[in-house]
């Protein structure tokens, strides 16, 4: 398994300076420079211009700009960003990457979450209104033109409703002044939240290996969901940061749930494509032919199986969080890692493109390879060789 | 450079190059609100004024306008910097920044807005001429006495110098070397020296009589910014104890400067927003400016600013709607089409005011036939603008025919703009348009192949170079021939495609089609933004000269500081800045030269008419069009003016007397 | 099937009339219960072979009353985009309906009068208004023509053009941009369709049928194009290079067919390639090229067809939202349409200008939508395991 993981991390390890290389190949071909942007302002003297253009290193030669590049990359330094000099890419990036992971992360889980559980119980209960309505509406969300898409939810839930606030991620009244950092509020928000996952994953793991029967355990799982999520709800509500933190929360449902839907139709349909594959097995004939209930084939047996597709696609969306975040971070006004890119495209930002681009890589690969690994565990049909 | 009505990416690329533009080129030091009435305007408030308890008083003064809370200024990019040394630099050039920054910043001159003149702010009356000292000239500038930073410390004339000495020697680039004026080091000057010769009095040295750009109107050590030297002192001197001085002292935090303008700069939270706050000793509150026909005081009437980032157009105009903003800041203006929800809405108003720049056809004028002046006119007068932006645009843009906006009123002209514009063919009927620019070509010895010559034919095919009873226009036949006898090649005509600027590609779309009439092979080549800025402004660095590898391009300019227009030598004339079409007149650079060295605004005025004249005859440009500057504001504010060149946003949203309403 | 070689002395056509026709015939015999087809061409059995098992899809796939709704959506958009060159050439007046450069002018003549002194509407427009219609430098006493648009769906009448979709902001007929939108839309589609078939079947066949080095680099290459993301990495390509709608359709067809479609064809190709009759038709003599392209290739279209209505589905919508984002260097399509809306600022004005927004956003969902449910149906006949019980 060690060999296994070994050489799948090499062989990554190459296709990464692969990637790299390709990404920053093709930001060579963008048209114009940092420079390009000061032209045509008679205020701004060609001597300016050039004298911009060495201090940024933009008149070396390619192969040395290249060079400089990949190892300062493989140093953590991904260079100063052109467009906001003299501020690295990286802090810049760092600053980003948790607002795209947390807005991204909870969209993609709710949707994940509930597209299991409403894939799962449409297969089980085929045939009837609801599936095809479930169905329709599923294939709806996942093709549906997704800008309009944010944007009409924007104008009914923010506008026309007025339930939600309209983009962005703070409200600016209520934290200037406030002394507290939206970044650092951000991180600990995370940490916390991550905490709890970890704690429910523990407890679900301990009732699991207690408690027999199935009934008994799901019910145990639901309290302790409720438990932990009762535990983090109150640390903040005594934290001075409270008002802040909700703060973010409530900016945060509406680019989320928009994000989360269309998810949640692909996860929806996957599920159910891969529990009716999996309910055609002979074991479930089996199971329903020793007389089990119905609902401990349809958790136990058949659900479990089906978890592979699934967890397999959640994993490789993580790969994918600019692609996904670029619309959303757009219309929502929300200052990720997406809106960076685009900004950074526009003012042909090349560092801090392929900064992000790079991240896009090391996320991707990294996804890839823990469904490499889970794959191994959760399904004996594939033996490393 | 200028465009209009961009979305999403291209939104924000045009915000990125026009930011970054406006930013240097609107007068970066200046505010609107920070000016006194003159010499005699003297220290007439006291300084230590809070806003808040006095804003009735002043909201009084100026009408019925009352204090506000907080004044909220939507932005549509980060705020990248809060080191003023950045921001005037190249580096950090960027109007995001400048919104933020601007009210910070005082300067012993400023432009009056509205009437778009130089007066007085920090110094104490009108700027003395320079007198000459054997073979120097030395200037005077005195700084008032009641000047304090918001921190209480007094301004004086040692500040002056600390900001003019580490611009210099700092080597600060963009806004900075107009201030300093310092030349290089091979060639000095005008500005040689500066020196504080009392705590109020600065000292300037020139090695050659100044003209208007550098003592006057233009963005010249008069109006430099002076920027606290007991904050940013200790700063410079560790900057310049390192090996990167410069990118050092840029990259240094401005948190806790202490400012000398209408507003306090307070905290960047990266991706959200900025805020400032107002300066409690703020020197100019209370004062009466008048500027144009308008007389207003200056505030600050609102004790906190905020601008919260917005990521489109149309979210900010929601949040406007919902009262969260109070004003949208956009270099570029706001859509026309969120006009309509703007006007539906009582508790909203939208205001639109002419810019200061305007979109061109250019020709390549190392290359012929686009070197001939004859080609140029006759091309010209094909271009029906009046149809192209009334029909064709449906009136989202207005022709253009002298490149001083229109807007810019202390400069404009109107008898002779509209001299020049029927020099540009303005208002002619097709026909007419058809038979100028034939007999034009006719006479510069440009021919048609046999039989396929634009004209008029009757039914015999007789033909006719002008309307007449009985025949009718056929366009040309065959591709025309130059006076050298050889055919003309197809031209290409570059020009931004429909989804970045759909009035650009109409235009160009419809010059190649004019063209093709009378038998100019134009081809219109929509091309990608980027890659129109690539190909126009092509730089050999060996010879230091543009390449322009292109035949024709339509572009936007925008022009620099409105009080000293300068741009005419930097597009045209040899060796400008800007002059990428290779076109050289030495009648121009003649009165290019003339212009620098006026001594008057009334001479200088005179002398750039003939400039625009020398362009209007010549046509090196033929100005196309512009379109109006439109912003929304909400009703819970109000401004003494909101006509004014450039809109609100190029007075950074007039925060020093924005009251309630 | 048997070659020339290995049956000398004899005419070549006729070898190859005699033997196909015994190979023919066995199949058929099994199919169809020994019904006499010796007469026939072989085309004519390929066809009839054909038709048999298209019949016997079509009989499953019609089972999905999804996949019929899909075709039949499918079918009126290719309606429409065949509609719009007949109505050009036609009813409409390219002057006003072309799609691009048409443009229906209708203006009103005003007056210019101060703010809040207009007494007939009709005839006076205050100056305010007439400042950000026309020109900010306009004055009062002056006599103004003003363009109306984008003007609201009208069925025409004693003088007007009908715009059964209304207009845009540039007056041109948003019907039109519709039907000629389909147009742009299907060339697209099938430009990607067609490529992500071709680079994934053959890439996953060849890399099945030889395995080794070839197939680890086919493979990692594969795994490269699967790291890149899609949709920024299109971002960066139209900021790079101009894209117009074939490349962008090639483009997605290789990095479509490339990556994930690949590696699931090889698969496909692998389990072929352990089939009887691939060894069969090797020890008879038949060539590398000649088994990938005869036996394994036509045994993976049918699923590589499968990706291919999902690939079109992923093309629709990336290239309305590249051309959303104003990134495309196309004339018309449905996003430039969206673009225009949203350049003019008419994207959040709700339902008051619907006929900017819906019409193009709801015909991007909806084709997207018909190639989905399609793909879904064929994957219902291919797996059987999805069929209803």
């Amino acid at each position: 398994m060690l060999r296994f993981i070994g050489r799948r991390l090499v062989q990554m390890f190459i296709l990464f300076i692969l990637f790299l290389s390709i990404v920053w190949l093709l930001l060579q071909l963008m048209p114009g420079d940092i420079t390009d942007t000061l032209i045509g302002d008679p205020n701004i003297p060609l001597a300016t211009r050039l004298e911009l253009a060495e201090r940024l290193g933009l008149d070396q030669p390619l192969y040395v700009q290249y060079w400089t590049y990949i190892t300062n990359f493989f140093q953590g330094e991904m260079g100063v960003s052109f467009s906001r000099y003299p501020q690295e890419v990286s802090a810049v990036l760092w600053e980003a990457i948790p607002r795209t992971i947390v807005l991204v992360l909870t969209g993609t889980l709710l949707a994940y979450w509930m597209g299991f559980k409403s894939g799962k119980l449409i297969a089980w209960g085929r045939g009837g209104k609801t599936e095809q309505t479930f169905i329709v509406g599923g294939i709806f969300l996942q093709t549906v033109f997704y800008p309009w898409f944010a944007i009409v939810m924007l104008w009914l839930f923010g506008f026309y409703f007025g339930w939600f606030p309209i983009g962005r991620f703070i409200d600016v009244n209520l934290w200037q002044g406030s002394g507290f950092d939206a970044t650092d509020v951000f991180q600990q928000l995370i940490l916390t939240s991550f905490i709890a996952v970890m704690v429910y994953v523990g407890a679900k793991v301990l009732i699991k290996r207690t408690a027999g029967n199935l009934i008994v355990q799901q019910r145990l799982q639901r309290i302790a969901a409720l438990l932990v999520f009762a535990g983090l709800v109150a640390y903040w509500y005594f934290n001075p940061a409270r008002e802040y933190v909700w703060d973010i929360v409530w900016h945060t449902i509406l680019p989320v749930v928009t994000l989360g839907l269309v998810t949640f139709g692909a996860v929806m349909l996957i599920t159910r494509t891969s529990m009716l594959e999996t309910l055609g097995e002979d074991y479930i004939m089996t199971a329903r032919a020793k007389g089990l209930p119905k609902r401990v084939i349809r958790d136990r047996h058949a659900a479990r199986n089906a978890l592979l597709p699934v967890v397999t696609s959640f994993v490789l969306a993580m790969g994918t969080v600019i692609g996904g975040a670029i619309i959303t971070e757009q219309i929502f006004s929300w200052p990720g890692m997406g809106s960076l890119f685009l900004q950074g495209i526009v003012v042909s930002d090349i560092p801090l493109v392929a900064g992000a681009l790079a991240i896009t890589g090391v996320l991707t690969l990294f996804a890839h390879l823990v469904v490499d690994i889970l794959y191994t565990i959760l399904d004996p049909r594939i033996r490393v060789t | 450079m200028k465009v209009t009505k961009p979305y999403g990416l291209r939104l924000l690329a045009l915000l990125a190059v026009f930011a970054i533009i406006v930013a240097a080129c609107s007068d970066s030091s200046t505010d609107d609100s920070t000016a006194t009435t003159g010499a005699d305007g003297g220290p007439s408030t006291t300084a230590g004024e809070t806003p808040g308890t006095t804003g009735e008083g002043g909201g009084g003064e100026g009408g019925e306008g009352g204090t506000l809370e907080t004044y909220n200024l939507g932005i549509f990019e980060d705020v990248t910097t809060d080191n003023p040394w950045s921001y005037l630099d190249s580096s950090g050039s960027d109007v995001w920044v400048g919104y933020v920054l601007g009210p910070t910043l005082g300067a012993p001159y400023t432009i009056g807005y509205p009437g778009l003149e130089v007066i007085p702010d920090m110094a104490a009356g009108d700027l003395e001429p320079v007198v000459q000292e054997g073979e120097n000239w030395v200037g005077t500038i005195t700084l008032r006495d009641d000047l304090t930073w918001s921190d209480g410390e007094p301004i004086t004339a040692q500040d002056y110098v600390f900001t003019w000495t580490t611009a210099r020697d700092f080597g600060l680039t963009a806004n900075w070397p107009d201030y300093v004026d310092a030349g290089t080091e091979e060639a000095p000057g005008p500005v040689t020296a500066v020196e504080a010769v009392d705590d109020h009095t600065v000292k300037f040295t020139f090695n050659a009589e100044p003209g208007l750009a550098v003592w006057g109107l233009g963005n010249g050590p008069p109006l430099m910014p002076i920027l606290p030297e007991h904050f940013w002192g200790p700063v410079v001197e560790e900057a310049a104890a390192t090996d990167t001085p410069r990118d050092t002292l840029i990259a240094a935090s401005g948190v806790g400067q202490p400012s000398a303008g209408v507003t306090v700069f307070g905290e960047i939270q990266e991706g959200s927003f900025a805020a400032s706050a107002a300066n409690a000793n703020y020197f100019d509150t209370g004062r009466e400016i008048t500027s144009g026909d308008v007389t207003y005081p200056v505030g600050p009437f609102a004790a906190n600013f905020n601008y919260p980032l917005y990521g489109g157009q149309e979210a900010a105009v929601l949040a406007l709607a919902d009262g969260e903003v109070d004003l949208l800041l956009n270099p570029l203006g706001m859509q026309r089409g969120l006009r309509d929800q703007v006007e539906g809405n009582e508790n909203l108003t939208a205001v639109v005011n002419p810019t200061n720049g305007y979109r061109f056809l250019a020709f390549n004028h190392s290359r012929a036939p686009m070197s001939d002046p004859a080609f140029r006119d006759a091309l010209t007068a094909m271009i029906n603008k009046e149809y192209v932006t009334e029909n064709l645009l449906q009136g989202a843009a207005f022709p253009l025919y002298v490149l001083l906006p229109e807007g810019n009123e202390a400069w404009y002209d109107a008898d002779v703009a509209a001299e020049l514009a029927e020099q540009g063919y303005a208002g002619l009927d097709d026909d007419t348009r058809r038979a100028t620019a034939i007999s034009i070509l006719t006479e510069a010895g440009y021919t048609w192949p046999e039989g396929a010559a634009p004209g008029w034919y009757d039914a015999d095919g007789n033909y006719s170079p002008e309307p007449a009873d009985g025949f009718s226009y056929t366009a040309a036949g065959g591709d025309i021939i130059g006076p050298d006898g050889n055919p003309i090649e197809t031209l290409e005509l570059i020009h931004p495609n429909a989804g970045y600027d759909p009035l650009r590609a109409t235009f160009g779309g419809y010059i190649a089609g004019v063209a093709r009439e009378i038998g100019i092979p134009i081809s219109s080549v929509p091309t990608d933004f980027g890659k129109i800025i690539d190909i126009v402004f092509e730089f050999d660095e060996e010879t230091a000269s543009y390449t322009s590898p292109f035949d024709m391009f339509i572009l936007g300019y925008s022009l620099g500081n409105p009080t000293f227009p300068t741009f005419h030598r930097s597009f045209f004339a040899t060796g400008g800045d800007s002059n990428n079409t290779q076109y050289s007149n030495a009648e121009f650079d003649d009165l290019a030269n003339q212009f620098d060295a006026a001594a008057s605004a009334e001479e200088a005025k005179e002398i750039m008419w003939q400039l625009e004249r020398l362009i209007a005859t010549d046509k090196p440009h033929v100005p196309l069009f512009d379109t109006g500057i439109l912003e929304f504001y909400s009703n819970n504010v109000q401004f003494p003016f909101t006509e004014t060149l450039s809109g609100l946003q190029n007075i950074y949203g007039s925060p020093g007397t924005v009251t309630s309403k | 099937m048997a070659t020339k070689e290995t049956m000398p002395g004899l005419e070549v056509e006729e070898v190859e009339v005699l033997d196909s026709e015994a190979e023919a015939t066995a199949v058929l015999e099994e199919l169809t219960g020994g019904h006499d087809v010796r007469a026939e061409p072989l085309w004519r059995i390929r066809l009839r072979l054909f038709r048999r098992s298209f019949a016997k899809n079509w009989g499953l796939f019609k089972e999905s009353k999804m996949g019929l709704v899909g075709l039949a959506i499918i079918i009126l958009f290719g309606l429409m985009a065949v509609a719009h060159p007949i109505l050009m050439s036609t009813v409409w007046d390219p002057a006003i309906y072309d799609p691009v450069s048409g443009y229906d002018a209708v203006f009103n003549e005003y007056t210019i009068v101060e703010d809040g002194a207009v007494t007939d509407p009709t005839a006076e427009i205050s100056l305010s208004d007439a400042k950000f219609e026309l020109n900010p430098n306009v004055d009062v006493g002056e006599v103004v023509r003003i363009p109306v648009q984008p003007a609201p769906p009208t069925l025409g009448g004693e003088e007007g053009h009908a715009h059964l979709l209304g207009t845009d902001p540039q007056g041109r007929d948003i019907f039109s941009q519709l039907l000629y939108g389909a147009r742009a839309a299907f060339l697209l589609g099938f430009v990607a369709a067609f490529t992500t078939v071709f680079i994934a079947t053959t890439v996953g066949s060849v890399a099945a049928y030889y395995g080794g080095k070839l197939d680890g680099f086919l493979m990692r290459t594969a795994d490269l194009i699967l790291l890149m993301p899609l949709l920024p990495l299109l971002i960066v390509l139209s900021a790079a290079i101009q894209i117009n709608m074939v490349m962008l359709g090639i483009m997605i067809g290789i990095l479509g067919g490339f990556g994930g479609d690949a590696i699931i064809l090889k698969s496909q190709a692998l389990s072929i390639k352990v089939k009887a009759y691939i060894d069969a038709a090797r020890v008879a003599g038949g060539g590398d090229g000649h088994i990938i392209f005869r036996h394994i290739v036509p045994n993976v279209v049918p699923l590589s067809l499968l990706y291919m209505m999902f690939g079109v589905t992923t093309a629709i919508a990336l290239e309305a939202t590249l051309s959303f984002l104003g990134l495309l260097n196309i004339q018309m399509s449905w996003g430039i349409m969206i673009n225009t809306a949203s350049t003019q600022g008419y994207l959040l004005s709700g339902t008051s200008y619907w006929w900017l927004l819906f019409p193009a956003g709801l015909a991007v969902s909806f084709l997207a939508f018909g190639f989905f449910v399609v793909g879904r149906g064929m994957d219902e006949v291919i797996n059987p395991r999805l069929r209803a019980r």
